[in-house]
């Protein structure tokens, strides 16, 4: 560094620039792994694109795949309904379970592992391997359910086949699969609050149900909304259970958006339409995040 | 007796090969070739072939990578590897139903140039005419047939024996002797005829095989897609008749897979059913509960139309990002050739792609229902062509798994099938 | 207000007790302070009563009703804990009403005795805002506040004051005293600071290793402490002990210097010979005449501006007087010194109980 002006070592910057510097790392990460991808997605839902034609020049097309998507696509509508209804379903049937999860596992018991093992295996698991298990378990000729159904005096149930009960099988495993997710954060929370919290409110006259309530739900609304935020997301993502279970079906009933996403690009390889897909699918993730960010904001002001 | 000589000369040329290479200099690296076949096309039969073309070609070696069980999952997986230009695979042995979308892709490897001189029309005269012909798009050889497949009714000797009946020739005798025996046998796990419904490739032959008897042809004249019409009802009725007014068909057909009707006849517990030919050797292996009970006819049709089924099959391809092109296209050759066409017919009872090996004894001890196939596999239709066969695919299937399941009526699912299709064929 | 009884009360933990049978009478109206060392079990004393841990034998009874078995809301009493244990999620009118709304109190009177109880404490003005806004001693007031709302029977305080500065300490020490006064209620408090229990109790009760050494007054526990323990632990600097042996007239120590006795302090039924320990606090060790003096090395001086401590030695062993600055001695010296023979105790050696019934 010959150049006449005097040397400045990285002491001589301001508060602010530095900061900036020090932060340019991560902002170059999350520029190569967030903002290109979803730029290039973006870029590429313009273009009549496939992948199954890889000669043919993608002709620019402007919004007309969201136009398309929006208006005049019943599979694509289909495909929200269903991706809807299994996120309002599980999202809070997983919480309702994981909560009563994590406080069994908060019990002092003397081996609290057992108890924990098993909230872990379920999360453990991967999310195929639970699908084809529920599949089997729910097995028209060779299922466990049907098999008990039958000992216990019942007829066979057409889980597969009746698509209310191909979607509430679907939820089921989905809410099974998650809470133990949810019971996770939600335990670490449990943990958290002071003891003597709830001998104060002992003292003061609160039974266990009331301690549950007033103390225990109130002090656990952080942990809830960092759970419901995740498996919000995810349950709008929802693709693989059903895709080991029904594989959409019968007749399309339980295709999730997620699963149309990948039929388009990956099956039929249409890149144009599918990317259009998953950006409506992201703008959909952003706007229910948003959402319990405003939540959370609104609890701390 | 010309055929045969015409397979004996490509078995003589393919064992002559190795030594004109062996003269070039560069036979001496080694080179390996990787092959790509689906796990329910039985790589464990096939990895013979490669040890013999091993030997025949020093300096080459074979590897097999075993790809998923269903024609849908091994597609997802060569989709991956060959829209990223990825050269790990070198062959693949793909569906009858793919060629169309491989060579609009670019993914396989025109192998007309690699045929040694033989003009391509020499080649393709000894295999199966249907075969020979879904091998060629836009006037280029896509691949080679690997082996003929159809879809046909395996039904229970010991069954048809004891209420005295005769082997079905139409859909409506199949149904009173499937409701006959399972009235006699009054067993609740029997079903009386079993089939495929659900969303999975080969359902789409559930549904075109009675369309086509009933005389119904999915793309009309001027490409128009006619499928909305009596034959399409008719279709939809006769399996929903099967299951829900003669109760022969299981109640939960919307969740068969391929594979499932397999298991279950294999079990004992389906009077009739509708497969494919690799059921065969399955049923007669050890480990089934019907080895020696089981007989295969062609398929019934509806009483007073023609009999049709849907032609399967495989076939092999070099891909286009093989790096090793002139060795795959021999290993393909070799492949497609009477020697293992036979042996693929023995011990896999795979259908062979040529004429001949439907009258070799050697494959009839084995397979004694081939000579009977011959005519089946020969009339076999197929499955509409198109470079977009997985939307065709997915729009056909996802439908009759609806009116299978009930969730859909035949009439919205013919509507929807017919606007649809005509916007991806047209 | 409530009096509060315990009877034959133990505590253990599985196999180990930790309380070996505790009586004690605690009348209405009554500032009682429990003090020990760490694990002597007062705080464990305080919570059985308060119903936060069972009672393992004996029993409680609170205004004569026996509470063993009842939940601490069915107990009436109010607790005040080290850490405040306020809920971080409601305000401070929240926390302090929370009792009352639980047992179903109409809004209005809530209101009232909340803002009653805000103004005695001076928080009237803190009432809205949440406990992560206040500092740590007005926490501690809103934990006293929902204490005092509720009007308990019995007020209990589980080392209140330990989580605060020295000066705010004193300050609150104050204001519990006058609060007591006010309410005139029943308070049970327990602290290992004698200090607190020296300026606060009507009785204090010294606890050791889960016994009670002591019960009285503050100047009974200071003049005439029962243990070694309690005279130890009391005073600042505590009393100073030195092993003697007694002969008929004297107190003769390790390095045979000895001190007269007076005639009218001499120990009653302890035979010439007897190995005992004195014990003399270190305000009665002065530099004024008096009958018995002792010549002392000074090894060090601790000025403290009003006193200044003298660490002076007695063959091996060392003690503390504390002495006027003007005359207190210079370190290396030799100095002369007094020990007020009217004010010594004597210890039991092996067992550390008072003997030779001085203060009878």
């Amino acid at each position: 560094m010959s150049s006449k002006s005097p040397r400045r070592s990285i002491g001589d910057l301001s508060e602010g620039t530095l900061g900036l510097l020090m932060l340019l790392p991560a902002i170059l990460l999350l520029c190569l792994i967030v903002v290109y991808p979803v730029g290039r997605l973006m870029y590429i839902s313009l273009f009549d694109w496939r992948m199954s034609l890889p000669n043919a020049v993608p002709a620019f097309v402007g919004l007309e795949h969201y136009i398309y998507a929006l208006t005049d696509d019943p599979k694509f509508w289909d495909a929200v309904y269903n991706t809807v209804l299994i996120t309002i379903i599980t999202v809070p049937g997983a919480l309702v379970v994981g909560l009563g999860l994590a406080l069994v596992a908060n019990l002092p018991f003397k081996h609290r592992w057992p108890t924990r093992l098993a909230l872990l295996l379920p999360w453990a698991l991967p999310l195929v391997f639970a699908g084809l298990i529920f599949r089997w378990f729910f097995n028209y000729d060779y299922g466990l359910v049907n098999d008990i159904l039958q000992r216990l005096g019942f007829g066979k149930v057409l889980w597969g086949t009746d698509p209310n009960l191909a979607f509430f099988t679907i939820c089921l495993v989905i809410i099974w699969k998650s809470s133990s997710f949810m019971a996770m954060i939600l335990l670490a929370g449990l943990q958290t609050i002071p003891r003597n919290l709830y001998e104060a409110a002992k003292v003061d006259g609160a039974t266990s149900w009331q301690c549950f309530w007033k103390i225990t739900l109130p002090m656990l609304i952080p942990s809830m909304v960092v759970a419901l935020v995740f498996r919000t997301i995810t349950a709008i993502q929802t693709f693989d259970i059903p895709y080991a279970m029904t594989g959409g079906g019968p007749g399309g009933t339980t295709e999730t958006l997620a699963m149309y996403i990948h039929k388009t690009t990956i099956d039929f390889l249409d890149f144009g339409y599918g990317s259009a897909l998953a950006m409506l699918m992201f703008l959909v993730s952003l706007g229910a995040t948003t959402i319990y960010l405003r939540i959370i904001q609104g609890d701390k002001e | 007796m010309l055929r045969r000589t015409v397979t004996t000369g490509l078995a003589a040329a393919a064992l002559a090969a190795p030594l004109v290479l062996g003269a070039l200099p560069a036979a001496a690296q080694q080179t390996t070739l990787r092959v790509f076949i689906g796990g329910q096309q039985r790589p464990d039969v096939m990895r013979p072939l490669m040890d013999l073309f091993q030997q025949q070609n020093p300096g080459v070696r074979v590897e097999i990578e075993v790809g998923g069980a269903t024609s849908e999952a091994q597609q997802q997986y060569l989709t991956t590897v060959l829209t990223s230009r990825d050269p790990a695979i070198d062959v693949m042995l793909i569906d009858v139903v793919r060629p169309a979308q491989f060579a609009a892709a670019g993914w396989a490897e025109p192998l007309d140039a690699y045929l040694g001189g033989t003009d391509r029309a020499t080649v393709l005269r000894r295999y199966l005419p249907g075969y020979a012909e879904a091998v060629v798009v836009d006037n280029k050889l896509m691949s080679l047939p690997a082996f003929a497949d159809a879809m046909f009714l395996y039904y229970r000797t010991d069954l048809l024996q004891k209420y005295g009946l005769q082997p079905p020739r139409t859909w409506e005798e199949t149904v009173s002797h499937a409701r006959r025996i399972m009235a006699g046998e009054n067993n609740p796990n029997l079903q009386g005829l079993n089939f495929q419904g659900a969303p999975i490739e080969g359902t789409n032959c559930t549904f075109l095989i009675p369309f086509w008897q009933l005389g119904g042809n999915l793309v009309g004249a001027n490409n128009r897609v006619t499928v909305n019409n009596d034959a399409g009802r008719g279709a939809f009725q006769f399996w929903l008749d099967a299951m829900r007014t003669h109760r022969v068909s299981p109640a939960n057909s919307a969740e068969v897979r391929t594979d499932d009707t397999r298991l279950q006849f294999q079990n004992g517990n389906v009077a009739f059913a509708v497969l494919w030919a690799y059921g065969w050797n399955l049923f007669q292996s050890e480990q089934s509960q019907v080895r020696g009970k089981v007989g295969v006819v062609p398929l019934p049709t509806f009483q007073g139309r023609q009999s049709a089924t849907c032609i399967g099959g495989w076939q092999w391809a070099v891909s286009a990002f093989s790096r090793n092109k002139p060795d795959a296209a021999k290993l393909v050759q070799f492949l497609a050739s009477g020697v293992a066409s036979k042996h693929l017919a023995i011990n896999a009872s795979n259908l062979p792609v040529l004429p001949d090996l439907y009258r070799d004894p050697d494959v009839l001890r084995t397979n004694p229902w081939f000579e009977a196939a011959l005519p089946v596999v020969i009339t076999a239709r197929s499955r509409p062509v198109s470079p977009r066969y997985p939307e065709v695919s997915e729009i056909i299937r996802t439908n009759v798994n609806g009116v299978i399941a009930g969730t859909k009526t035949p009439q919205a699912a013919l509507t929807e099938m017919e606007s649809r299709l005509q916007r991806v064929l047209r | 207000m409530g009096s509060v009884s315990i009877r034959k009360v133990v505590k253990s933990y599985g196999a180990v007790p930790v309380i070996h049978g505790v009586d004690l009478e605690i009348r209405e109206g009554e500032f009682v302070v429990f003090v020990g060392p760490s694990g002597c079990g007062k705080s464990t004393l305080l919570r059985m009563i308060a119903g936060l841990e069972t009672i393992t034998g004996g029993e409680i009874a609170i205004d004569g009703k026996v509470v063993n078995d009842l939940p601490p809301r069915a107990r009436d009493i109010a607790m005040v804990f080290q850490d405040y244990a306020l809920y971080p999620h409601l305000s401070v009118r929240e926390n302090m009403g929370f009792g009352l709304k639980l047992r179903g109190t109409p809004a209005p009177e809530i209101e009232a005795r909340v803002g009653d109880a805000a103004r005695i404490l001076k928080i009237d003005h803190l009432l809205d805002r949440k406990p992560r806004q206040l500092s740590g001693g007005q926490r501690q007031r809103v934990a006293m506040g929902r204490a005092i709302v509720r009007k308990p029977k019995v007020f209990l305080f589980d080392e209140p004051l330990s989580n605060l500065d020295a000066l705010l300490r004193s300050e609150v020490r104050t204001e519990i005293k006058k609060l007591h006064q006010h309410l005139k209620s029943t308070i049970i408090f327990v602290t290992h600071d004698q200090v607190e229990a020296m300026t606060l109790a009507d009785r204090i009760v010294v606890l050791k290793g889960g016994h009670i050494d002591q019960v009285g007054p503050p100047d009974t526990i200071y003049n005439a402490p029962a243990t070694q323990f309690v005279a130890g632990f009391t005073g600042s600097p505590p009393m100073n002990f030195l092993p003697a042996e007694l002969t008929d007239t004297h107190i003769r120590f390790e390095n045979g210097q000895s001190l007269a006795i007076p005639d009218q302090r001499r120990p009653r039924g302890l035979p010439s010979g007897s190995r005992v320990v004195f014990g003399i606090r270190p305000e009665h060790v002065s530099r004024a005449d008096g009958a018995a003096q002792l010549d002392m090395p000074v090894t060090l001086l601790e000025p403290l501006g009003s006193d200044t401590l003298a660490f002076l030695s007695v063959g091996e062993r060392e003690i503390v007087g504390r002495f006027v600055p003007e005359l207190a001695p210079r370190p290396g010296e030799t100095a002369r010194i007094s020990i007020d023979m009217r004010k010594y105790h004597l210890f039991d050696q092996d067992h550390g109980r008072a003997v030779g019934s001085l203060d009878g």
